[in-house]
């Protein structure tokens, strides 16, 4: 077995097993991501699919222009919870304050 | 442990684990009676010096997840961490090894380690990792491959770590 397959099936055994000391560390990286750090699913959907997963046409009030620093150019960005905007560029995601 | 015992300290966790797997809660209690209908039609075929009982259920519930997804053709994907044929090392499903994965992690780096979290259990692709994190997808690459490459030590090193007695986690279907 790999040590990618090994991992997998170790942290689905850890699902069912719920063993405590591993839950901690699972639970510290989540709680890292779980507020002001962690991207809504809206935002999450828009980094796996691109673009085209979102209508930017036509609800302009969620996105705005900003200069991506990863795409060197203006780009759309859609503005997520906290003032924080992500960019729609298919595979891009670069996150900035949008405030 | 009689069968008894073992519906009482088990049903919780196979419940937990199914529902976890499976997004409809009528199939899910469906499955877990399913599950302790074989747990119990097996019971006196269980060997205990091959797999701890904990291992020998999970392996049994996980199985179960598979067959409903594959038999009931669900619109849902089957998860990726159960979706692979590999056989599984039955020496590799212990709580200790759990315990001793848990040190191992924190011996990586935050970054590492967030990364193999949220990619293996959470099950985000490296790219979601990337939007979660705020890491730029390069760097999730690199912090993904370091701490592969460090975990692979620690399971070569501990030759009770996927070292033991190759069991196919088929043979509870």
């Amino acid at each position: 077995m790999s040590t990618e397959s090994k991992l997998k099936s170790l942290f689905d055994f850890q699902r069912f097993e719920q063993e405590s000391k591993l839950q901690g560390v699972i639970d510290e990286v989540n709680s890292s991501y779980s507020s002001g750090n962690r991207l809504d699913d809206d935002a999450l959907e828009l980094v796996a699919g691109g673009a085209g997963a979102v209508n930017t046409d036509t609800d302009n009030a969620m996105f705005r222009e900003f200069y991506c620093e990863k795409c060197r150019t203006i780009r759309k960005f859609k503005m997520l919870s906290g003032g924080r905007a992500i960019c729609t560029q298919p595979g891009c995601g670069n996150m900035i304050d949008g405030k | 442990m009689d069968i008894e015992q073992v519906y009482r300290e088990y049903h919780d966790k196979v419940l937990a684990y199914i529902r976890n797997r499976i997004s409809n809660p009528e199939d899910a209690e469906d499955l877990c009676a399913d599950v302790f209908l074989k747990v119990q039609q097996r019971f006196s075929e269980y060997d205990r010096e091959k797999a701890a009982v904990s291992t020998w259920i999970y392996t049994i519930t996980r199985n179960a997840v598979i067959d409903h997804y594959r038999v009931s053709r669900v619109s849902e994907e089957l998860p990726e961490e159960i979706a692979s044929d590999e056989e599984i090392d039955a020496g590799l499903l212990q709580r200790e090894t759990l315990s001793e994965l848990a040190d191992a992690l924190m011996k990586l780096s935050e970054e590492e380690r967030n990364v193999i979290v949220l990619h293996y259990y959470n099950g985000l692709s490296l790219r979601e990792v990337e939007a979660r994190t705020g890491l730029s997808y390069g760097k999730v690459k690199l912090r993904h491959n370091s701490a592969i490459d460090k975990l692979k030590k620690f399971f070569s090193d501990d030759a009770a770590i996927g070292g033991g007695n190759i069991v196919s986690i088929n043979r509870y279907r």
